[in-house]
């Protein structure tokens, strides 16, 4: 319970401060303005609220004794809240209900900064209505004192039985709304008063004393005397309650609406997926590079046991070929599967995507991206991919500079040297057995050579596998990781944002 | 009779001349109800097994509400299309006549002008009044009675519900309750029996013309295809008048009188501007309002001036002008309600059944439940595809983990052990993430291995050999004679072959390379079976539901289309 005007106003800041976000300048300027004033004067202020024609503007007329003080018609005209001082006091002409004109808005949210109502309807039929029975309990709800004016609009003689039972007839209608709505005892809380709005005027601008004392002006500017005068702090208070209260309900009406739960979820989704496909990827390039070792190495093994060292350039490069080629292949079916996955992942956020314009504010980093990866095919963008391929094992750069020439040449020295020492030999067995050790050792040099060579090989693909695997996930995933949190950050606001508020509904209540 | 009463003959004189174009189209309304119990029979087939249903709580919810909301639309019409036969019933009791319904808010003077019309009649015939009570059956009465006033006296504050009106020769007046009073049961009873009229008269009250619920009440009268004259009541108010001398005239209690009057000319005329105004905006291109001016009236100051011989008085009530407009009304009574019966039923089709003015109604509720369902469908669809997915790379990185794992202690000697144990490692991890993913959408799925053995390639397959090459040479034995011997053909020279191993290592990368890829094909194909096996027996079912249901709607949708293009033509006909 807030009883000092500082603490209201430290209210206010705090409330401001933690809806800014969700709620537009204007309403929050009414806000803090609404409060401030409230706050300075204290003093409750009184709407002349009702049917449209009911004669609202006729009675502020009456009761200022002017003729166009507030505009009158047949038709809907009052459109604005026009505020009169009235004894240090003020009073506001609203807007009439049900009129087709678009201005109940208006008419609403003064309304809810409020203390006193007015309610004016006529005795030609709006009292028989029902809606205008339910507007006066919604009142009642809120709490704050009502005073009902009946407006003689059809002409009895207000003194008459006619009057007295149409008076028990509000009660009883009034009774039976607000039963429904559950409030006791509706008729007690509201009093009516039957005035002649017109004869009124007429008889303060003719100056008929008669009139004026018939139209009962004189008994309804009394009672709001007595409504003004009673209403205490209590009234502003209970009603400034209220309209935090609904400023409060409004704001957190608009955090709802912008927390996105499936947003993250989708998010978190495409991440697990790319996640997945980035170690599959990887593992089935990394099995194609050691098949391909395993042939490159068994290969030029066979060529150097059979000497045929003319073919071991074109068969690496044959080799070198067919690995890029798979390896392109797989690359380009996985980005493929990523760009469909990133174009149903964005329909889908589109469908969800309740505020549009903010979603998109949030998205455009990615989406640009996003969008770039499956355009690869178009010619700006080919240059990306392109460059991607052409690290991916060039086949006349990489290869065979680490490796130097292929080893072909030392080997079949050796073998020569080993035949020139057995050759003056004339002991056969002593020479072949020679020959044997050198066949051996032709052997394992080749086969040592083809490793030597493999590992290479191999050290040379992982490492190309692994720069491919970096340059197409790395940075999509890290984007997507990065929109995740964000998404996550603001629900956290949010939600923090919210129970704040909550709180201080609950220290309201 | 009076210049005033004359003035009003023309418009009796034409009740006279009404003759009955009463249709039945009682052929065509059987054509609807065959076409709504065909689509109950459809609904009613889809069968949907509990079992199937408790598979996905979600979509079974989701299926059940929808089923459960077809019932209940399909209700709903009947019900309605019962109402219609009852209002049907209404009006063949009156075929005779031109139907003429009064509907409006609360106090907006319906009585009076009903009362005024009846008690006004210049020509030999005597209006017959009537009224239906609660039960529905009929009983005489004198007059019209305000029955949108409570009897206040008895406390009795829920009136009677009830439909009053007269006969004058071809003329069939009926009084509704007012809408928007305290018992709303009064409204919905004006409503219902707005269907049963050939014409409607909407009055709005001078003390507030034309209120935002009345104007959304007209632009359902539009939606229903109805013929409507709006007009202006009560445009009265009262004046004191003073004496010469000074001093108010007073009346014979000695209180200052109050004289009836017409509201003044510049007073209606703002009126009337802004009502037309309004209505121009929610009638669009409608044609329906256009039958009728609309004027401002009193049947107060009418009456007043007719009974007073104040012509001045009754010639500026405007009743005089607003006969003349329901005179010509009135000389197109037969073809307006040959047409009716047909524009009740397109407008029955139209606005209950194809909900065409509203998101809320009929065949529209339905097709967002449906469309809804297929989004959740679609949803679940893309999930799986997306569980199956993951699956697919899990698998691929379960292989790869489990054999990274071995690889170092695999040899020669254990290899078919080791490759054993990876398999049972395999089998069951990967069901285990399988049937995890699968049971994101089944309540219940245990994952299948049935097909495992028999596509396995067994361990064995898998054997780690050493590599081995063997070199070889070859030197000669033969001695010195041999070698002569031979020269001449007659032995053969003897060789000695000598050999040796080189052990190239082993084929161990290669056997694991085979094995990683042939499990990982292997359990990719069993999973896709078991996946398959889920939009087989799940997936596709469900599209099925969800088309089969979707074909009923369009397949009703197109014959009630096509039956308010008949209905419509047929009425051109009738009418031309």
């Amino acid at each position: 319970m807030i009883v000092d005007k500082e603490s209201y106003i430290s209210l206010k800041n705090e409330i401001i401060s933690l809806s800014k976000e969700y709620i537009s300048q204007e309403e929050l300027k009414n806000f803090s303005d609404h409060i401030e004033n409230k706050v300075a004067s204290f003093k409750p202020t009184l709407m002349v609220y009702g049917v449209y024609n009911a004669g609202k503007s006729t009675l502020l007329n009456a009761i200022f004794g002017v003729d166009e003080m507030s505009q009158t018609g047949d038709a809907p005209e009052t459109a604005e809240v026009h505020p009169f001082e009235y004894n240090g006091y003020t009073i506001y002409d609203t807007p009439g209900i049900n009129a087709p004109i678009k201005h109940e808005e208006v008419t609403i949210e003064h309304l809810k900064k409020t203390e006193l109502v007015l309610f004016v309807m006529s005795n030609d039929g709006s009292f028989e209505e029902r809606y205008v029975y339910e507007k006066i309990g919604d009142i009642i709800k809120d709490e704050k004192p009502v005073l009902i004016v009946l407006n003689n609009k059809k002409g009895i003689d207000i003194n008459s039985s006619v009057a007295d039972e149409e008076i028990n007839k509000i009660n009883a209608h009034l009774s039976k709304i607000c039963d429904e709505v559950g409030i006791k005892e509706a008729e007690k809380k509201v009093k009516i008063v039957y005035v002649d709005a017109k004869t009124a005027l007429d008889g303060k601008l003719e100056n008929e004393d008669e009139l004026i004392q018939s139209s009962n002006i004189l008994l309804l500017e009394s009672e709001i005397e007595k409504l003004l005068g009673e209403s205490s702090g209590t009234n502003v208070k209970n009603a400034l309650d209220r309209f935090i209260i609904e400023f409060i309900l409004r704001t957190i009406t608009n955090i709802d609406g912008k927390i996105d739960r499936p947003q993250e979820k989708l998010t978190q989704e495409l991440l697990t997926y790319l996640e997945k496909l980035k170690q599959k990827t990887e593992s089935e390039l990394k099995n194609m590079a050691l098949e391909s070792v395993a042939i490159i190495t068994n290969s030029l093994v066979e060529k150097l046991l059979a000497k045929e060292n003319t073919s071991i350039t074109p068969m690496i490069e044959k080799v070198i070929g067919e690995i890029n080629e798979s390896v392109n292949q797989k690359l380009e079916s996985v980005k493929n599967e990523i760009r469909s996955k990133i174009g149903t992942f964005e329909s889908a956020m589109q469908r969800l995507s309740i505020d549009v314009s903010d979603m998109k504010s949030k998205n455009s980093n990615v989406t640009e991206n996003s969008e770039r990866m499956p355009d690869s095919d178009s010619s700006g963008t080919a240059v990306a991919v392109g460059t991607a391929v052409a690290n991916f094992i060039p086949p006349t750069l990489v290869i065979p500079t680490p490796l130097g020439p292929i080893p072909v040449k030392p080997v079949v020295q050796f073998a020569l040297t080993v035949y020139v020492i057995f050759a003056g030999s004339n002991e056969a067995k002593t020479r072949a057995e020679a020959e044997l050790e050198e066949k051996r050792r032709h052997h394992l040099a080749a086969k040592n050579r083809g490793e030597e060579f493999g590992f290479k090989y191999k050290q040379n693909l992982l490492k190309n596998v692994d720069a491919n695997i970096l340059n197409l996930f790395d940075s999509i995933i890290k984007q997507y990781i990065d929109f995740s949190k964000s998404i996550c950050e603001q629900n956290d606001s949010l939600l923090q944002t919210k129970a704040k508020l909550q709180d201080i509904l609950n220290s309201l209540k | 009779m009076t210049p005033s009463h004359a003035r009003l003959e023309p418009f009796y004189r034409e009740l006279q001349n009404i003759s009955s174009g009463f249709e039945s189209v009682d052929k065509k309304r059987d054509e609807l109800k065959e076409m709504i119990y065909a689509f109950e029979q459809k609904t009613q087939n889809i069968k949907v097994d509990k079992d199937f249903i408790s598979k996905n709580e979600e979509l079974g919810n989701e299926i059940e509400a929808v089923l459960e909301k077809q019932k209940e639309v399909i209700a709903d019409w009947v019900m309605n299309f019962n109402e219609m036969l009852q209002r049907e019933e209404f009006r063949s009791e009156l075929k005779e006549h031109f139907i003429v319904i009064i509907f409006g808010k609360v106090k907006a003077g319906k009585s009076s002008l009903g009362n005024f019309i009846a008690r006004n009649n210049t020509l030999e015939q005597k209006a017959a009044f009537f009224r239906y009570d609660e039960a529905g059956k009929r009983e005489e009465i004198k007059k019209l009675e305000e029955i949108d006033e409570d009897s206040f006296e008895t406390n009795n504050l829920e009136c009677t519900v009830s439909i009053q009106g007269f006969k004058l020769n071809g003329l069939a007046w009926i009084d509704t309750p007012g809408l928007g009073s305290m018992t709303p049961q009064n409204g919905k009873l004006a409503q219902e029996y707005i269907e049963a009229a050939d014409y409607i008269i909407y009055p709005t009250s001078s003390s507030h013309p034309l209120q935002r619920d009345e104007i959304e009440q007209l632009k359902e009268l539009i939606n229903q295809n109805k013929k409507i004259t709006v007009c202006i009541t009560k445009s009265d108010t009262t004046e004191r008048r003073k004496k010469e001398g000074g001093g108010f005239v007073r009346d014979a209690n000695g209180e200052i009188a109050k004289f009836i009057i017409n509201k003044t000319s510049q007073n209606r005329e703002s009126q009337e501007s802004y009502v037309k105004n309004e209505i121009k905006e929610i009638a669009q291109n409608q044609t329906a309002l256009k039958l009728a001016e609309l004027f401002s009236i009193s049947a107060l100051t009418a009456q007043i001036g007719l009974d007073k011989n104040n012509e001045e008085l009754f010639l500026d009530s405007n009743i005089p002008l607003f006969y003349d407009s329901i005179t010509d009304v009135i000389k197109h009574a037969k073809e307006i309600k040959k047409s009716v019966p047909y524009e009740n039923l397109i407008s029955f089709i139209e606005n209950s059944l194809l909900g065409k003015n509203s998101a809320e109604l009929g065949i529209n509720v339905l097709k967002n439940h449906i469309d809804n369902l297929g989004k959740t469908i679609a949803d679940t669809k893309r999930k799986f595809e997306l569980l199956k997915q993951n699956a697919n790379s899990d698998i691929s990185m379960e292989i790869e983990m489990v054999v990274e794992e071995f690889s170092g202690k695999i040899d020669k000697h254990n290899a078919a052990a080791i490759f054993k144990e990876i398999d049972e490692i395999l089998s069951e991890n990967i069901s285990k993430k399988v049937e995890e993913s699968i049971l994101e959408i089944l309540k219940d799925f245990t994952f299948s291995l049935n097909e495992m053995e028999k596509n396995k390639k067994s361990g064995d397959a898998f054997e780690i050999k050493d590599i081995i090459r063997t070199v070889t040479t070859r030197y000669e034995t033969s001695s010195v004679l041999r070698k002569i011997a031979s020269s001449f053909g007659l032995v053969e020279r003897t060789y000695e072959t000598l050999r040796e191993d080189v052990n190239f290592g082993d084929n161990k990368h290669k056997v694991i390379l085979d094995f990683k890829q042939n499990r990982q094909e292997l359990f990719a194909s069993l999973a896709n079976k078991n996946y398959d096996f889920i939009v087989n027996d799940f997936l596709t079912p469900l599209d099925n539901l969800f088309n089969q249901m979707k074909q009923n709607i369009v397949e009703l949708e197109s014959n009630l289309v096509g039956l308010t293009l008949e209905l419509n033509k047929i009425k051109m006909e009738k009418t031309k």
